[in-house]
């Protein structure tokens, strides 16, 4: 998998088969964070008149999600392989924009993976030996942080 | 049949509804951004650059904030805008809140 910039300023991420595949899996078990848990009012001090406003964000965040899993559906059927000598590619262009968009859905994965896992200090993680239940966790909170990494280096 | 160019009930405007109330323009709520070990540095910076339109290097200012203070107060808003801000860093999956100044 490699990201080639454009001249038109877009960018591509070529990928094989099993990495468009892999791709493709961690966004279907898209969102993984609970819009419950979502607050603007501070635990240390909350303010008793923003009680309303926090529903009318659970509310907002629940919207967006339903609004991303659409989309997430419609961009996949959207990318078409092209055939080389060693089978299909999978040539994915973004923009600056759809990049943002990624980046977000991946973020929500690696957060909502992570709070599944009781919310690690990410150190710790290699010290653990994971039960066949954490381990897919794991590998969506990893991967996600990579595929964010790979995006968040283009944009920059 | 009556053809009329005008309608018989006009509408009113009631001039309490479209008026924002003090505590909706005052600058009076702060936007603290607190920290968390999984969201990536580069990401909280991103965020912040999209959300508050703001250039790498202040961006990147209080992003270490988060890091090493544990918080950073990123805006002083109205309660409107306050709330605008802190709505978008949920969606961004940032620990956000907001509170009245002292």
């Amino acid at each position: 998998m490699n990201v080639t910039r454009q001249e038109d300023g877009k960018f591509e991420l070529r990928m094989e088969e099993e990495e468009w595949r892999s791709l493709c899996h961690l966004l279907s078990q898209y969102p993984l964070t609970s819009a419950d848990h979502h607050s603007l009012n501070s635990k240390k001090n909350p303010d008793p008149g923003l009680k309303e406003s926090d529903q009318w964000l659970r509310d907002s965040v629940s919207k967006h999600q339903t609004d991303r899993e659409v989309q997430i559906k419609q961009w996949i059927q959207s990318i078409e392989p092209v055939d080389n000598d060693e089978g299909h590619l999978y040539p994915v262009l973004f923009d600056a924009e759809r990049a943002d968009w990624l980046i977000e859905i991946l973020n929500d994965l690696r957060v909502g993976s992570w709070m599944s896992l009781n919310c690690p200090a990410p150190e710790t993680l290699s010290d653990k030996s994971p039960d066949s239940e954490e381990w897919p966790r794991i590998w969506i909170m990893e991967v996600s942080g990579m595929y964010q990494s790979i995006l968040l280096q283009a944009l920059s | 049949m009556r053809f009329n160019a005008e309608p018989t009930v006009m509408p009113t405007v009631d001039p309490t509804t479209d008026q924002k109330t003090q505590e909706d323009v005052d600058p009076g709520y702060l936007v603290i951004c607190w920290d968390d070990p999984v969201n990536l540095m580069d990401y909280v910076t991103h965020v912040f650059q999209k959300v508050f339109g703001w250039e790498r290097s202040k961006a990147d200012k209080h992003m270490l904030e988060v890091h090493e203070s544990g918080k950073s107060m990123l805006v002083r808003e109205s309660m409107e805008m306050a709330e605008h801000y802190v709505h978008q860093l949920h969606r961004y999956n940032l620990h956000a809140t907001m509170e009245r100044s002292e």
